[in-house]
């Protein structure tokens, strides 16, 4: 190696020696508060996450749809949100409000219930 | 430096390195994958291939940063850095394989291009906890695409060394940007302090060889005796330099080798044309100075390599009086001739 590289070399070891601890140390003191929690419902995995002021649910669609829709909505005391829809197997993420009491699928067409995920009380 | 076009110079050491690594490829994805089953079973696969993928790329990621420093500080490490271009795009191929399922788990499902909801899904740029971590993989995962489609010596010799050692320290910055991935990622996320504390301890290694390996270099470029006559400086004595070896001596803008051969005494560059590996840790084989990397190799008394080869680094006058070795720090264009010193055994 020639000389200009070995300083280089040298001189972004000792910049990385000293920003990556504190990008380390940063990280970890802004670490948010979370609490999460996991269930199945039939064909359904959910995965709740509270983070601070926000809330995300996971929908999980184990194996393909049995419904021809399948609506997702928030469910609080005051409204119900529509988050938007399941099509295919695979795994979906909606924001939603921190009030949320429980997640609704609903099938449109049939105007059915699919499926209820409640979610804990402890989240 | 081969004189007619062969995509690889297959050899037997270059087989066995690729072997090994196939193995332990293998052996990785295999553990990994049995030891996450049992312990998390209702995990999904594409769950399973983004997590191996990724460990695995960033432990290739380490042990590729660490074998420069290894080979600096000690020789014995040498033949992990003979083909180390193929530890990297090996690297690269689990690093983009954890790139692409993430993006077709994580980012296809919606109604815009996959790679624009990389950058639009999450757009907390101005939060650190919730910064957009995915795009610090992307723009590593770009220089490690720029890194492994230019590892070929094809775009080495098209590009200079200078230029391709340059793009190629770009792997600094792609590690950095690694780093905050998973910092702002991961370590937000998990629960288990088990990866971050990999990773810290990977982090602690790389850095104490690196600084450890520079700090050597950086007093071996200091080295110089200061005594001056004619223009010739005095490095060394005869008895100094290994029979078939070199002293590396440090004079002027760059290293000077100095090897000792069938009581002659010659001195060229260290500086490999290939990728700039140290010549004078080298040893003369077959009346050629061949490089530790790669095996490139030149004439003592010209600095050519022999024909049909083209490469030619610069040589210097040295002369030998009274057993001390003294050599003219100016270099003569590469590839010229001159005269070794001779002495007489004791």
């Amino acid at each position: 190696m020639i000389k200009p590289l070995r300083s280089v070399h040298f001189v972004v070891w000792r910049v990385l020696a000293l920003a990556i601890p504190i990008a380390l140390a940063l990280a970890l003191v802004v670490r948010p508060q979370r609490s999460a929690e996991q269930k199945n419902v039939d064909n359904f995995r959910f995965t709740s996450l509270r983070q601070d002021s926000s809330f995300q649910i996971t929908i999980h669609v184990l194996n393909p749809l049995t419904t021809p829709s399948c609506s997702v909505f928030a469910v609080d005391e005051q409204q119900k949100i529509l988050l938007g829809r399941l099509a295919t197997k695979g795994t979906y993420l909606f924001n939603t409000r921190v009030s949320t009491k429980h997640v609704l699928l609903f099938d449109g067409i049939h105007k059915k219930e699919i499926v209820t995920y409640l979610i804990s009380t402890d989240l | 430096m081969s004189a007619s076009y062969q995509s690889i110079l297959w050899n037997r050491q270059k087989k066995i390195y690729d072997w090994i690594l196939i193995s332990f490829v293998l052996l990785y994805l295999s553990v990994f994958i049995s030891v996450n089953l049992v312990i998390h079973p209702e995990i999904t696969q594409e769950t399973l291939v983004i997590r191996s993928t990724a460990t695995l790329a960033i432990f290739l990621l380490h042990v590729i940063l660490m074998i420069g420093p290894l080979t600096r500080l000690n020789p014995i490490f040498l033949p992990l850095l003979y083909n180390r271009r193929h530890l990297g795009v090996t690297m690269f191929c689990f690093g983009a394989a954890h790139g692409i399922f993430s993006i077709v788990q994580f980012h296809s499902l919606g109604n815009i291009n996959p790679i624009l909801s990389l950058f639009v899904s999450n757009v907390h740029y101005n939060s650190i906890s919730r910064f957009p971590f995915e795009i610090f993989g992307f723009f590593a995962l770009t220089i490690f695409f720029l890194m492994a489609i230019t590892s070929h010596d094809f775009w080495l010799h098209n590009l200079s060394p200078r230029i391709w050692k340059s793009l190629h320290m770009l792997v600094y910055l792609a590690y950095a940007l690694i780093v905050l991935h998973v910092l702002l990622g991961i370590l937000q996320f998990e629960t288990s302090p088990l990866f971050v504390t990999l990773l810290v301890i990977g982090f602690i290694l790389l850095c104490a060889l690196h600084l450890l390996a520079g700090r050597k270099e950086t007093k071996a470029d200091k080295a110089q005796t200061g005594i001056i006559l004619d223009g010739f400086e005095k490095v060394c004595t005869v008895d100094d330099i290994p029979e078939k070896r070199a002293k590396i001596v440090s004079l002027g803008k760059e290293r000077i080798a100095i090897f000792k051969y069938d009581n002659k005494i010659s001195a060229v560059s260290n500086v490999c044309k290939h990728q700039n590996g140290p010549l004078g840790e080298g040893r003369i084989i077959d009346g050629c100075i061949t490089c530790p990397w790669h095996g490139y190799q030149y004439l003592p008394h010209n600095g050519s390599s022999p024909p049909p080869f083209k490469e030619k680094v610069a040589t210097y006058d040295i002369k030998v009086i009274d057993n001390e070795v003294w050599l003219n720090p100016t270099p003569y264009p590469d590839g010229t001739e001159r005269t070794p010193a001779t002495f007489n055994t004791k």
